[in-house]
């Protein structure tokens, strides 16, 4: 089923290289009792009818003789001749026809120059024929559950014909499931189909070879490197001795071997292997060969993989030469190499990314590198829109608010992407900058959002949007700006509240306290238990003079979120006025225990921002030993602030304490307050710095996995 | 005659009163404000001493007061300067300035005569005649010590805060005078700010990117305000303990008395930036409580702690209960709380207009004003961000900005009138105190502002005095000797309007001590009723426009001298 595998592999490049097919399928034409189905062989030389009658004496299939000698062009169909009247024929073959019986092979007859052999198919191999031929007919057109159920009939019928027939079909059947990811049911066919062609042809036929390589392929998928290595190398030897070490085959088995070390780890040797299956092409097939641009590949995801993404790029680039003008730019292989490069181009602008987020704690010069040279790798690389959206976001949980800006910024323009427009937005508004984040909010709301975006999404997208167009002209005193916002906001949907409850603020603003009062009222019908209408309702009340009600509103709010502050202090200072004084000091006594609470973690909050600051200003004025003490102090202040140490592990690290920043990082892991991508990746460093490769490659993985993760990255 | 806590109160009552002179009038009384401190001589910039190290005070200062230091009948004019924390010279040259007005127009610099070409990270000031020899003297605030300067009475001042023992250490921001026990003297209320000292300067802003800020005040401790009893005989005793004012959870940088409960005890409101304001009710006897919260005046509308800077406290709808604005951050808006009786308050800032017209503007010094004499009390707040380089951080503001005239339509309601009140409102600076008095003795009042690091402003009023006004002055007896803290209720055209006597407010500055009343087009006020801190009450009755009226408490007779400048 090597014509499977090409199928297969035309759109998508999971494995290793793979031999190339060796066989193509005939179209069977059923016979008539005056046109019987036929089979031929042609050969120039009396040596080669020799080898032919051999094995037909050795009880190889006429199929496989076919292939393998016959000078004809249905050599490469097995000498499918079809259904043929025989009457049509020229003497010499109703001569060697004459008296044949089905699936008997005629003695070698002269044709010519030539010899010619004949078969009729016997029934076994007709139906072979059509199931074979079924088969390959429902894999091509995607219907792969019939293609195994044609493919199976057809290793049935071959159950009756020659032994390497059978392990043919049997070989072909095993693709399929391979490549369908039904490994269990694959690893029994290819072993059979090795075992008798071992047993028929020996242990040195190519075709063996080809069964050993591809049930590597099974394993290699599976990542049971340490099986799959043995299979190829048995394939690659089969191949070298029986073929030649320039065979392209031999590059091919070379290829697959150096794909399975490089998963095992061993690098060099993976390098070695794919080296010499680059020479080997170019010499045998010339410089611009495809095949040499699929060892290219090979060398540039090994490159990709050490994070040597510079070679990488450099032999992807050289492959995609080849490539382009052989095959064209939209080849299968070509797109597959383009991609290969671009996700090069991007796993170099992650890894600078990472580098740099790890570097943010100390913004020195390093910093300032790494960050130069994150913004050129993005500027070449093609990363998703969704990449952009995460790494900005991190950037911001890292306080790296000005890179959280240029990336959503960079993304909304390049994507014309409403949600980069959004939150760009939004990160205007936290870092105050409400001029710039209200013309983010007015691009996202004048850009489409994707095309298969749930238009209830949409909407509700839209109108949240003006929602938040009306918030900041609320703010900023714009008042009937904001009106018409909100207003346009509730058109947009008008299922949602709080386009409305923004109307009623901006009246009780405008100083229209009686038009806030409807638009609370509204609110509220459609919402009875909104918590935010209420505690606006008591609050223009209150300042209405209509303290009764105000404390009614706020009781009501009160009752459904126990918790809130605001109702709590309106409702305390209410029920004060109207003389229900004790009721209302136990509510404003309340009130301020729950707002010095609050208070308290604010404090503590600026405590950790001042400590970190102090610290770190001793640590970027030189006076490290000063730095990394208040750190320690700070720690033991606040065991539970991460940041503490993590710059004091990055510190420890910088200064070449290696060993204390191994410690500190895994203090941060063990108490749970850390795990991310950067502890994993100066965890990496450190080790690596220590000598403990294993360690250093370890925590490499996870910085990759954890980075990848985090950015939704598959 | 009325009757206040059994004193006997006497009534002046003047039939027929005088004519009020003929005036042209014009319909449209459009009043706009000149800048004019250099042509008038008054010739100050304050020096904020700003460096990069960012000492906190540098954004603060500096101080106002509109007092007449030698009874001539003309306001004259006390600045508070700031100084230096790393240049010796800049601190020896930042002194405070006196200009006395000269009756023309004029001011000229009598710093040196006076005694108080002093130096010393200033802040503000506030003045009283504690002494009550009839010559109002000085409490300068200041970073590091204040001082209590005595007027001489022959033009110049000495320092007796050591013999006083008035005289508050650490950071000292507002003062304010008024006779909270009612014994006749004044008594002295000082704002502390925050145990900020050169010597532990914090730094705040971004050591990676080396931008550096002004701190937050929550990096550093609230200071406990101080409360000063006046002994009567030249000497103060710290009461803040026994008074119960002496909280550290303050940060407080405005204060101004009143009594907003009308129970005949001045009451003390003090504006503290990024912690809840407080309110101190006199409960009789020099003790106080703190009811802010329970009266409504300590929080914003959301229950949120404001930037409190400057306040003041008038009645500005005109239902004779006394109102208070507090300036606070920009996107905090200022905010107006209007009494409501009983001792509540409601926040009315949106309601009235004032939260709209104030949201973007950082402010600091605030005084309630009948800019155009239409008997109704206006609003003039002096704004400018604390953050020199703000522009850094925000798109939406800039370090200098410009002041706020929010006219009152009568019934509280304000609108922001500014940009079509002339240059002198166009001007965009760092401005901080700001204080109001009729400085040309013309019927109108007219501003002065100090700037942080720049030239003072006094803004002229043209056109104010197209509608008629009376400013009266007060001459205590058995009260302090200005009057301070009476309560005066004037009747005109059927209306009542109210005032107090404040000898400290706004943010670092205190007002011309004369009471000014407008008029509107009205010929004379039908009575005027003064409510002196002693109880007495004594009524002026038919009072003709465009005089200064000077009432003694418990005389037979008021004096009414035309405005000599009209």
């Amino acid at each position: 089923m090597r014509q499977v595998e090409r199928l297969r592999r035309a759109g998508k490049r999971t494995v290793p290289t793979v031999i190339a097919a060796l066989m193509t399928a005939a179209t069977p034409v059923h016979a008539q009792a005056d046109r019987p189905e036929l089979r031929m062989i042609v050969v120039d030389t009396e040596a080669a009818a020799q080898a032919v009658q051999a094995g037909v004496t050795a009880g190889l299939s006429f199929d496989r003789l076919a292939r393998r000698h016959s000078v004809d062009p249905s050599g490469p169909a097995g000498g499918y001749m079809g259904a043929v009247a025989t009457g049509d024929l020229r003497g010499e073959f109703r001569a060697a026809l004459d008296g044949l019986a089905p699936g008997e092979v005629s003695a070698p007859t002269p044709l010519g120059r030539s010899f010619l052999f004949v078969q009729l198919l016997n029934e076994p191999d007709s139906a072979w024929m059509v199931h074979n031929h079924a088969g390959f007919t429902a894999f091509g057109e995607g219907r792969y559950a019939d293609a195994i159920v044609s493919l199976s009939a057809a290793v049935d019928a071959a159950e009756q014909l020659e032994p390497d027939r059978l392990a043919q079909s049997l070989g072909n059947l095993a693709d399929v499931h391979r490549l369908e990811g039904n490994h269990e049911e694959a690893e029994p066919l290819y072993e059979r189909a090795a075992a008798l062609y071992e047993a028929s042809l020996g242990p040195d036929d190519l075709d063996l070879a080809l069964t050993l390589n591809n049930q590597a392929l099974l394993y290699h998928t599976q990542e049971a490197y340490t099986t799959a290595q043995p299979l190829y190398e048995r394939a690659l030897d089969i191949w070298e001795r029986t073929l030649g070490p320039e065979h392209p085959n031999v590059a091919a088995g070379m290829n697959n071997l150096g794909a399975v070390r490089q998963a095992q780890g061993a690098r060099d040797e993976a390098e070695a292997l794919f080296m010499r299956s680059l020479e080997i092409r170019e010499r045998g097939l010339g410089p611009d060969h495809p095949d040499v641009a699929q060892s290219l590949n090979s060398l540039g995801d090994l490159h990709r993989a050490a994070g040597d993404y510079p070679e990488a790029e450099a032999l992807f680039r050289r492959a995609l030469g080849i490539l382009e003008p052989a095959l064209g730019a939209d080849h299968p292989i070509t797109i597959t190499s383009r991609n290969a490069l671009g996700e090069t181009l991007v796993q170099d602008a992650l890894e600078r990314f990472g580098e740099l987020v790890s570097l943010s704690a100390f913004r020195d010069e390093e910093y300032e590198t790494a960050r130069a040279e994150f913004a050129r790798a993005l500027t070449r690389a093609p990363v998703a829109e969704d990449t952009y959206l995460e790494m900005a976001d991190i950037f911001a949980q890292e306080d790296m608010l000005g890179e959280a800006e240029l990336m959503l910024a960079e993304a909304a323009e390049r994507f014309e992407s409403r949600e980069a427009w959004y939150h760009l937005g939004e990160q205007h508004v936290n870092t105050g900058a409400p001029v710039a984040a209200l013309e983010a909010f007015r691009q996202a709301f004048a850009t489409p959002g994707p095309p298969d975006l749930d238009p209830i999404v949409d909407t509700q997208m839209r109108s949240f949007i003006s929602r938040r167009i009306g918030d900041l002209h609320g703010d900023a005193g714009r008042y009937d700006e904001a009106l018409a916002a909100y207003g346009r906001a509730y058109d947009i949907d008008p299922e949602i509240v709080e386009s409305r409850l923004g109307r009623g603020v901006v009246h009780y603003r405008s100083g229209r306290p009686e038009d806030a009062l409807e638009e609370y009222a509204w609110v509220l019908d459609k919402d009875p238990d909104n918590v935010s209408a209420l505690n606006r309702l008591a609050e223009t009340l209150m300042s209405m003079g209509r303290v009764d009600e105000a404390a009614e509103a706020a009781m009501r709010a009160l009752e459904i979120d126990p918790e809130l502050l605001t109702p709590r202090l309106l409702r305390g200072r209410a029920l004060v006025t109207l003389g229900r004084a004790e009721e209302g000091a136990r509510l404003l006594e309340e009130y301020q225990a729950l707002n010095a609470e609050q208070q308290a973690e604010d404090q503590r909050t600026r405590e950790i921002i001042a400590l970190d600051r102090d610290a770190m200003a001793q640590l970027l004025d030189g006076r490290h030993e000063d730095g990394m003490r208040m750190y320690r102090e700070a720690i033991e202040l606040h065991p539970d602030v991460p940041q503490f140490y993590f710059k004091l592990g990055v510190a420890q690290n910088k200064l070449g304490r290696h060993e204390d920043a191994v410690a500190t990082f895994l203090e941060l892991i063990d108490l749970g307050l850390g795990d991310d991508f950067i502890v994993h990746k100066n965890l990496a460093e450190a080790y690596r710095a220590l000598g403990d490769a294993d360690a250093g490659a370890r925590h490499a993985a996870l910085y990759l996995e954890r980075r990848d993760a985090e950015m939704a990255l598959d | 005659m009325t009757v206040r806590n059994g004193i006997a109160a006497f009534a002046l009552t003047l039939l027929g009163g005088e004519a009020a002179p003929a005036l042209e009038r014009q319909e449209d009384a459009g009043v706009v404000f000149s800048e004019v401190a250099g042509q008038a001589g008054i010739s100050f910039r304050h020096e904020n001493g700003a460096t990069p190290d960012k000492y906190l005070p540098e954004t603060m200062g500096g101080g106002a007061v509109i007092f007449d230091y030698d009874n001539d009948g003309w306001p004259d004019v006390l600045l508070i300067n700031g100084g230096s924390y790393v240049d010796a010279d800049v601190q020896n040259g930042a002194r405070h300035r006196l200009f006395r007005n000269e009756a023309d127009g004029a001011f000229t610099d009598r710093t040196e005569s006076a005694g108080l070409g002093i130096s010393g990270y200033g802040m503000g000031a506030c003045a009283a005649d504690y002494d009550n020899d009839g010559w109002m003297d000085v409490y300068v605030t200041s970073v590091e010590a204040d001082r209590l300067y005595r007027n001489t009475g022959q033009g110049s001042f000495v320092d007796v805060t050591g013999e006083s023992g008035a005289g508050a250490g650490e950071w000292s921001a507002s003062c304010a005078f008024a006779d909270v026990d009612r014994d006749g003297d004044v008594d002295l209320y000082v704002t502390r700010y925050v145990d900020f000292r050169s010597d532990n300067n914090k730094y705040c802003g971004d050591e990676v990117t080396n931008v550096r800020v002004y701190c937050h005040p929550n990096v550093y401790n609230g200071l406990s305000d101080v409360l000063y009893r006046n002994d009567g005989d030249g000497t103060f005793t710290d009461i803040s303990r026994e008074a119960a004012v002496d909280t550290t959870e303050g940060k407080g940088l405005g204060v101004v008395f009143g009594d907003y409960d009308d129970d005949g005890w001045i009451d003390i409101y003090v504006a503290n930036d990024s912690v809840r304001n407080f309110l101190y009710r006199n409960m009789g006897g020099g003790a106080f409580e703190e009811v802010g919260l329970l009266a409504g005046v300590a929080l914003g509308e959301g229950g949120q702690p404001l930037a409190g800077m400057g306040t003041d406290l008038a009645d500005v709808d005109n239902d004779g209960r006394l109102d208070i604005i507090v300036t606070n951050l920009s996107r905090q808006t200022h905010n107006l709380y209007r009494n409501i009786g009983s001792g509540f308050f409601v926040d009315a800032t949106f309601p009235t207009g004032v939260g709209a017209a104030t949201l973007p503007f950082v402010g600091f010094g605030a005084v309630f004003l009948d800019y155009d004499n239409d008997t109704d009390l206006d609003l003039a707040i002096a704004n400018g961000d604390v953050i020199d380089n703000v522009e850094m951080f925000r798109d939406d503001t800039t370090y200098p900005q410009r002041n706020l005239l929010l006219a009152n339509d009568g019934s509280g309601r304000f609108t922001d009138v500014g940009p079509r009140a002339g240059p002198g409102f166009a001007l965009e600076k760092v401005s901080r105190a700001l204080a109001a008095g009729d400085l040309d003795n013309d019927g109108d009042l007219d501003l002065i502002i100090v700037n942080a690091g720049q030239t003072v402003d006094l803004l002229r009023n043209d056109g104010g005095n197209r509608n008629n006004s009376i400013l009266v002055r007060l001459v205590g007896e058995e009260s302090n000797r200005h009057g301070v803290g009476a309560l005066l209720r004037l009747e005109v055209d059927g209306m009542t309007r109210v005032r107090v006597v404040k000898a400290g407010s706004s943010y670092l500055a205190q007002n011309d001590l004369r009471v000014h009343f407008g008029l509107g087009q009205a010929e004379f006020a039908d009575r005027l009723e003064v409510i002196w801190p002693s109880g007495t009450v004594d009524v002026v009755e038919r009072v003709g426009a465009n005089r200064i009226v000077t009432v003694s408490e418990g005389a037979a007779a008021a004096s009414r001298d035309p405005f000599p400048a009209r």
